[in-house]
């Protein structure tokens, strides 16, 4: 009945690694001289930081984008170390379903919500229910809820197809690995094989979905704010 | 019987992969285009392919994902 699932660790792996490096960080941006040329990890964080607020200054807005920033860098970041956490061992947290339809909802909240920010209950309604006649009602409900489904299987979907391809691999190897007699025990063919398909399908694939979710988000929330209330 | 239809449903299924090639070379034919007509453009041509690349993979990911379900679940 109540299955245990293994993400749950790595889950918390990821959160862990992610508050050691934030502490860090931060100790070493607050100690940072604000007029000396910055240093090493120093620089890192500048340019992500800088990546992030060019990002979402040129979708949403400048007004939006003090809000909006934080949350794109922080799905960036987790997303990122969740896709390529698979490469250090752990059982990657993106391919449990349950998590990427989380980090889908989270975000189809905040696009609900910059809408009724915007437009209020009677334009909400009417903007996205009731577009362009009321006889569209049933589709746009539909149109409205799917990106929940689409967001989340798709990297979902990525990151699942990298695991199995993965496990396929080691099982082919392990078995042709078997069959050499003395030595066979050891699958010495996957640490020929596997390291290529470990970058493409984790390092890769992981950073490009986690890159696609991020952007997917910020347009998306672009597209909800009128244009009126975007100055750049 | 029962596991050769199911794995002639997983085939069919990655069929769904045929409609994505072709997508994804038409955006490498445009994304060629582009860098031949305007070199400089080339760092900013590269991500929106990229994006765009990730984009139609979606429909074959998904034809893959009913595969291996159909292989694996039943």
């Amino acid at each position: 009945m109540f299955e245990f699932q293994s993400q749950i660790f790595s889950i918390f792996g990821v959160t862990l690694i992610l508050c050691l490096l934030a502490i860090v960080l931060g100790g070493k941006i607050k100690k940072a001289d604000p007029f000396a040329r910055p240093t090493g990890a120093v620089v890192l964080v500048y340019t992500f930081v800088e990546f992030i607020d060019k990002l979402t200054v040129e979708n949403t807005g400048k007004k939006a984008a003090k809000n909006v920033a934080p949350y794109i860098a922080t799905i960036l970041v987790y997303i990122l170390t969740a896709n390529i956490s698979g490469i250090f061992g752990f059982n990657t947290p993106t391919n449990n379903l349950s998590v990427t339809i989380a980090l889908a909802l989270v975000s189809w909240t905040i696009f609900q919500y910059t809408v009724l920010k915007h437009n209020g209950l009677m334009g909400y309604i009417r903007s996205e229910l009731l577009q362009p006649f009321a006889i569209f009602l049933p589709v746009n409900i539909i149109s409205v809820i799917s990106p929940i489904l689409s967001m989340s299987i798709r990297l979902f979907g990525n990151i699942i197809s990298g695991t199995i391809i993965g496990a396929l691999v080691y099982a082919f190897t392990g078995y042709i690995s078997s069959l050499v007699p003395v030595i066979g025990g050891f699958n010495f063919f996957a640490a020929i094989v596997a390291p290529p398909i470990h970058a493409v399908f984790d390092l890769f694939f992981g950073a490009i979905q986690a890159y696609v979710f991020t952007m997917l988000t910020v347009i998306f929330i672009g597209t909800r704010i009128p244009d009126e209330a975007k100055e750049f | 019987m029962e596991r050769g239809l199911i794995a002639i449903a997983a085939a069919l299924a990655a069929w769904t992969g045929i409609m994505t090639c072709i997508g994804q070379g038409n955006i490498g034919t445009a994304a060629v285009n582009g860098v031949s007509r305007n070199p400089e453009a080339d760092g900013k041509i590269r991500t929106t392919m990229v994006l765009a690349l990730a984009f139609a993979e979606t429909g074959g990911i998904y034809g893959l994902l009913i595969a291996f379900i159909t292989l694996l679940v039943y």
